[in-house]
Parts: structure tokens; C-alpha cells; sequence
């Protein structure tokens, strides 16, 4: 169920991703790919995993 | 040019000492009744002795690596794919720790003092002292160990003083415990009560010489076995056997006892500023170290965008553990019988390849 307080925490979730992948973007641009991939994996891990732990496992 | 960082022994081994001893705060007295019995005491030392034995093999196999780091020796060892897994194998080992830790501090926070607080309020002002101290970096965390922990530490003694009139020597028969076999059997893997000691080779680039490294590690070691020494003494004097293997934060309920005459009454609230204040410096430079490793390994230039993502992340993994009991269960019964391997095992065998690599290149 979604809920505003649920809502809030997928923006801020969403916001710091984004934030995440621009310094992924950053690294891969100064042609550190390997540390941009794992940028990259980090930005999709803080994102996928909060929202798996408020919706499926509390559920 | 930027200038190299560099903190004395003092500071050193305040966040040594404070990486090995929080655990005081929270389940280390019960552990040495759950293998000793009433001779908790003789596996402090037992413990304490094969530590010892372990730093000083250590400290003489890293001579000849002055100021290189773990990391720095698994690249000389196999490049960037050795520096790689040494730093995952690192990131796990403090991630572990953090996680756990993270978790055991807030639930036994709500249990004493904010027990209708959601558990993820109580993490968050944790998280947030995590996150202010790695924006600060290293340099401001080991001053603020060094600030903080004589005073935790005379908070600490201060406590197990306080209970001298309940002490019961006869608490301590038989003198044996569960019997020397089981404490030698058992507590061999329980070396790795100070398998924290592995921070000290991730601070070597950040100590002048192999001399302040040495000397560090051999205070950490010894003031930390000293205060390990008088809580075991503390706790199973004071308790008697098997009562002590059932409080949850032991030194928690030794510091109830303390009540000196009508003037001081409820000492445990300088507990739980010592406890609060070990715990967040625990976490803050665990934390650091994490980020810093992840930024070494991966050649990140900047460490400070990943720290928001980590923390998010480390406060998701804190509640993953269904609730306290398999939270502390997660460190007692799983990290602290293998964590040695990494504390202990992993370094030596580090540097004994480097030793071979550079006697074959000579």
C-alpha cells in the first residue's frame, strides 16, 4: 500500500540515487569505469532494497 | 599539494581500544560466563594471551612494510585484482560489524530509555553521528577519540568501582569454571574479540613509522585486556553463576546496583552517556573506513558523495535481523568464532606472500 510517508521516503530514495549515478557518470568520464560500475551498482542497490524491505518484507 | 595526514600513538589507540572494548557495553560479560562460567576471568586472559601472541607475530612480519596498508599489500601482492578482494573481504569484515552493531546499540537504547521509540528513530540519530564524523574524515574522528575516551574510561572504572561492596569472592569458585578444557577448546576462536585490531593495519599510512605502529597495537592490546580483565572480574563477582548468563546488558544491570547513601542515586544514566558516546564513535569510524576502502579499492577520487548511499544502505541491512536476539546471536555465535580469520589469519598470510614476492624479486 502507498502511503504518503512511503511516498516521501521513494523520492528521497530516488533523489539520492540519482545523485549517486551522476558521481557513477563523473568517475566514468575520468575513465575510471570498473569504480563507476560499482557506483552504478551501489546508486541501483540503495534503491531497490529499501523498497523491498518496506513493501515486501514488512508485508 | 595536499598535506599528507598523519595522528600520533594517543589517537591511535583511543579508537583501537574504544573498537575493542565497546563491546563491553553490550553482551562481552555474558560471553565469558557463557565459556567460562565463573572463570570468565582465566578466558580474559586466555583470549588476551592469544592476542598477544598473534600482534606480536603480526608486527614482526610488517616490518619491512613500513606505512603500506592491507590494501596497499595485497596490490604488491597481486595487483589491482589483489587489492580488490582484500579491500571486499575488509568492507564485509566492518560492514558485518556495523551492521550488527548498529542495530544491537539501538534495540538495547529503546530497552533502557526510549522503549515507546521506533527503532528506526533511535538508529537514525545513530546514522546521523555516522555521517557528520565521515564528512569530517579521519583526522577529526581520531581527535574526538582522543577527547572522549579518557573520559569514557573514567566512567567506566568509575562504574566497577561503585560495585565493590556487592562483590562476593565465593562468586568465583569453582576456580575452574566450566573446566580449563572447555575454556582452552572454546575459547581459542574467541580470539576474535579482537580481531578489531585488523583497523590498526588500515591506519598504517596514517602513522610515522613501524616503532608507532608497534607501540600502538601493544597499548590497544594491553588496555584493552585490562578492561576486558575487570569487567569479567566485575561481572562474575558480583552475580553469581548461572544468573550472569541471564541479563541482557550486563554491565547495564551492574551499573543499577551502584547507590552511594541518599545523595547518588540512578549512576546508570553516566552509563548510558558513556555507552551512547562509545557506541557513536564506534560506528563513525567504522563507517569511515568503509567508504575509505571503498574509495581506495575502486580508485574513487572523492569519498564523500558515497556516503548518504552507504548509510542508507547500512540502515536497511540493520533491519534485517528479525529482532535483537538474532541480531546479537548474528555477532556472538557467528562473527565472533570466525571473525579471527580476517583479524588475525588474513593479515599474516598477507604478509608472508609479500615477504616471499619480495625476497623473489631481490
Amino acid at each position: 500500500m502507498i502511503t504518503f510517508s512511503r511516498f516521501i521516503i521513494v523520492i528521497l530514495l530516488l533523489g539520492v540515487a540519482i545523485y549517486t549515478v551522476s558521481y557513477g557518470v563523473w568517475a566514468w568520464k575520468q575513465k575510471n569505469k570498473l569504480g563507476a560500475v560499482m557506483v552504478f551498482l551501489l546508486a541501483i542497490v540503495i534503491f531497490v532494497l529499501p523498497i523491498y524491505t518496506i513493501w515486501i518484507r514488512e508485508a | 599539494m595536499k598535506k599528507k595526514t598523519y595522528f600520533g600513538k594517543w589517537e591511535a589507540v583511543c579508537v583501537i581500544v574504544n573498537l575493542l572494548c565497546t563491546k563491553i557495553f553490550l553482551n562481552y560479560p555474558r560471553l565469558t560466563a557463557e565459556v567460562g562460567a565463573n572463570a570468565g576471568w582465566i578466558f580474559t586472559l586466555y583470549t588476551a594471551l592469544l592476542a598477544f601472541i598473534g600482534f606480536l607475530i603480526l608486527q614482526k612480519l610488517y616490518k619491512p612494510f613500513e606505512g603500506m596498508d592491507l590494501l596497499d599489500l595485497g596490490e604488491h601482492i597481486a595487483g589491482g585484482f589483489g587489492r580488490i578482494i582484500i579491500g571486499m573481504v575488509i568492507i564485509f569484515f566492518l560492514g558485518y560489524l556495523t551492521v550488527v552493531y548498529l542495530r544491537t546499540f539501538s534495540e538495547n537504547m529503546k530497552l533502557v530509555a526510549f522503549t515507546m521509540t521506533p527503532l528506526s528513530f533511535v538508529e537514525f540519530f545513530f546514522l546521523i553521528c555516522m555521517i557528520v564524523g565521515a564528512y569530517f574524515g579521519i583526522e577529526a574522528i581520531t581527535r574526538l577519540h582522543a577527547l572522549a575516551i579518557p573520559f569514557i574510561i573514567i566512567g567506566y572504572v568509575t562504574l566497577n568501582i561503585g560495585v565493590a561492596n556487592f562483590v562476593d569472592l565465593t562468586n568465583l569458585t569453582p576456580i575452574f569454571g566450566s573446566g580449563l578444557d572447555k575454556i582452552l577448546m572454546e575459547g581459542f576462536p574467541k580470539v576474535s574479540v579482537f580481531s578489531e585490531i585488523l583497523v590498526l593495519f588500515l591506519m598504517t599510512p596514517f602513522q610515522k613509522s613501524h616503532k608507532t605502529m608497534k607501540a600502538t597495537g601493544f597499548w590497544s592490546l594491553g588496555l584493552a585486556s585490562l578492561f576486558f580483565l575487570i569487567v569479567s572480574f566485575a561481572y562474575s563477582t558480583v552475580f553469581p553463576y548461572p544468573t550472569t548468563l541471564e541479563k541482557a546488558i550486563p554491565i547495564f544491570h551492574i551499573a543499577r546496583l551502584i547507590n552511594l547513601g541518599r545523595f547518588f542515586e540512578r549512576v546508570e544514566s553516566i552509563y548510558m552517556v558513556i555507552w551512547a558516546v562509545a557506541s557513536m564513535l564506534f560506528l563513525t569510524i567504522n563507517f569511515y573506513l568503509i567508504l575509505a576502502t571503498f574509495q581506495k579499492i575502486f580508485n574513487l577520487k572523492y569519498y564523500k558523495p558515497l556516503i548518504i548511499p552507504f548509510a542508507i544502505l547500512i540502515m536497511n541491512l540493520s533491519f534485517f535481523p528479525p529482532n535483537l536476539i538474532k541480531s546479537v546471536s548474528l555477532e556472538v555465535d557467528q562473527f565472533r568464532n570466525w571473525s579471527w580469520l580476517i583479524g588475525f589469519a588474513m593479515p599474516a598470510l598477507l604478509l608472508i606472500l609479500a615477504r616471499l614476492k619480495k625476497k623473489r624479486s631481490a
